[in-house]
């Protein structure tokens, strides 16, 4: 196992430097120029006057360079902790990227607990009741869920429970004016939360139920039951944990598509996490930004698939021992 | 299809098998009922986009007369703040909808079987590094990098197309190798190379066939995600751009609380029409899954 966790570590770095890559270059082909887009029209006019200076200023920057050096450059500086200065805002983008990131782990953290809390147990019923109505209820709601856009649901909620029933508070982190308080937190989360939780619940649901029917059918259920096992023990002992091993890869699937989700309702309920400020830097086309954020949000994806991964190999012996895989 | 008459690899002898295989799956297709619903509201979308000019005014053209008015007879779902018919947004962004989720996943189906195929058939260093590249892109948020990639190109559809197209193609690529791989090991294809078929021609004749229902399941979910993705991108404003009406761009405007909540005709309907017709778009790939796939398990 440790061979492979570190075959897995070993492989990420490539990933990383070419989906950083990637992004530099698509970057850099964006029209404009990256020196005169960061100045003031007035400053601008005198250095056209002056071509030697801004001359100067995009060889003191690297500009002048060919992308591969400005890549480098880039890299280097990252490999310190230097993300670079934001266009829009010119503050430090490490330090922007530092505050996001709290807000953003909190909101995904919380609507993953909501999917597995709701995704899991539901799968598991549905499956132990298959073809009833429970089952078709809830085949229909997942359904539902998996064709209705976030930003639809999350303004249905606001609608609902902000507008309409005076409820919820509609968006952002906390009151304003009021002390910060883990009871306004909450409040303000159970939203947001609630419709990321949701869209990753109906995927994880169906999974669920279908690995959960795969394993109930199989000869060693059959066999627990044939030699007279209470029907409990066999759903908890021997059915319930085998079906949670393709899950488990699941949930690790679920998480770029979470990800994404989160984008987007961090949008609608303007919860100040990561997702708005890729989306600043998009609308912006603030690059050094966009930068950050795909780096950290990249690296974040691939080191939580390597613990998913790490995880998949400890329930399943058939991995662990080498024999399959 | 059966070896046998696969391993004859007379054309003309597979045709009387292959109708009724057909025809059992579109039996097994249209038992599902929520799948035949699906088609008819799809077909119904669909006619609305082709006919938008006809069932509706011109989506650029104002009222001035009826600035911001709710649903009315003049204007069966309101108007915007500019004065146009919601309704007529609506149709033409059905349009944008359509293009996006059919353009779309028609090129990164082109694509990935392209890719898939050369990884199948090809193997070794090739083999490798078309998979890295797929599982790369595939652990990295598909969002993320449309969003780069829409920044710089700016907001169009073409360009949402392209990009959509070009950064969708993973799971096309992985199912395609996947199933060549375990078909080359099939013994109708060891028969028609026994009889002395060429590569190319086993690839064309024997393979793809085999791998197309499968593609076809992939690529109806995948249209039900483009237009999703597509609505969530013009939603952030990153999408087909302004003057072209989208569901996702109208429902942008109810990110004021003004139009939440005193306007709700005009997010309201794009919201309903993305969700009814990914649902239709979603239970035919559902149908289309049991009907192509009979071993798989019926969903209720």
């Amino acid at each position: 196992m440790g061979a492979y966790l570190i075959r897995r570590i070993l492989i990420a770095f490539p990933v990383m430097l070419g989906i950083t890559m990637i992004s530099f270059l698509a970057l850099s082909l964006a029209p404009g120029d990256p020196l005169t887009a960061r100045l003031d029209p007035a400053i601008l006019a005198e250095l056209v006057r002056n071509p030697e200076v801004l001359e100067q200023r995009r060889h003191d920057l690297g500009l002048d360079q060919p992308v591969p050096v400005r890549y480098a450059i880039w890299l280097s500086g990252v490999v310190q902790g230097d993300f670079g200065y934001s266009i829009t805002s010119h503050t430090p983008i490490a330090s922007e990227i530092g505050k996001r990131i709290p807000p953003t782990l909190l909101l995904m953290g919380t609507a993953i607990v909501i999917a597995l809390l709701l995704g899991i147990p539901f799968g598991i019923i549905t499956a132990l009741r298959q073809y009833s109505t429970l089952d078709y209820v809830l085949s229909t709601f997942t359904m539902l869920m998996s064709s209705t856009p976030s930003f639809v649901l999350g303004l249905g909620f606001i609608y609902l429970f902000a507008v309409g029933l005076h409820l919820l508070p509609s968006g952002g982190m906390q009151t304003l004016g009021k002390p910060e308080s883990f009871q306004d937190l909450f409040m303000h989360m159970i939203m947001p939360a609630t419709v990321l939780g949701l869209g990753a619940a109906a995927p994880l649901l169906r999974y669920t139920r279908a690995s959960m029917l795969e394993v109930l059918g199989s000869e060693y259920v059959v066999t627990a039951r044939a030699k007279g096992l209470h029907s409990r023990a066999v759903i908890m002992r021997h059915a319930f944990r085998n079906s949670l091993i393709p899950v488990i890869t699941i949930v690790g699937l679920l998480l770029p598509e979470l990800v994404a989700g989160a984008v987007i309702t961090e949008q609608v309920f303007a919860w100040p996490g990561m997702g708005q400020l890729a989306v600043r830097a998009a609308s912006s086309r603030d690059p050094a930004l966009m930068m950050g954020v795909v780096l950290v949000v990249g690296t974040a994806v691939v080191v939580t698939n390597i613990v998913v991964d790490a995880l998949y190999v400890r329930v399943d012996p058939r991995i662990r021992l080498g024999t399959a895989g | 299809m059966a070896p046998q008459a696969e391993a004859r690899a007379v054309p003309a002898q597979i045709v009387p098998e292959h109708t009724s295989l057909a025809r059992a799956a579109a039996r097994r297709f249209l038992r599902h009922r929520l799948a035949v619903i699906g088609v008819l509201v799809l077909v119904a979308v669909i006619l609305m986009a082709v006919l938008a000019d006809l069932v509706s005014s011109h989506p650029f053209s104002t009222d001035v007369a009826a600035i911001n008015k709710p649903p009315s007879a003049a204007h069966l779902l309101g108007t915007d703040r500019s004065g146009r018919d919601v309704w007529a947004r609506l149709v033409h962004g059905a349009r944008t909808s359509l293009t996006v989720g059919l353009g779309a996943v028609a090129l990164y189906v082109m694509i990935g079987t392209i890719l898939g195929g050369i990884a199948g058939m090809v193997g070794g260093t090739v083999d490798q590094l078309i998979m890295r590249a797929t599982d790369t892109l595939m652990s990295i948020p598909t969002l993320l990098l449309v969003i780069v990639f829409v920044s710089v190109v700016g907001p169009s559809l073409g360009s949402v197309v392209a990009v959509i197209g070009l950064l969708g193609w993973p799971g096309a690529c992985r199912l395609v190798r996947g199933q060549l791989l375990s078909l080359r090991e099939a013994e109708f294809v060891a028969a028609a190379r026994v009889v002395g078929v060429s590569g190319p021609n086993i690839l064309v004749r024997h393979l793809l066939p085999n791998i197309v229902s499968s593609l076809a399941v992939l690529a109806t979910f995948g249209v039900a995600s483009a237009i999703i993705l597509e609505a969530g991108l013009s939603f952030l404003g990153l999408g087909v751009g302004v003057p072209v009406p989208s569901w996702g761009d109208m429902i942008n405007a109810a990110q004021s609380p003004t139009v939440l909540i005193d306007e709700p005709w005009l997010w309201l309907s794009p919201g309903i029409a993305i969700a009814i017709t990914v649902l239709a778009v979603n239970f035919i790939g559902d149908g289309l899954r049991d009907a192509l796939d009979p071993r798989s398990t019926r969903r209720g």
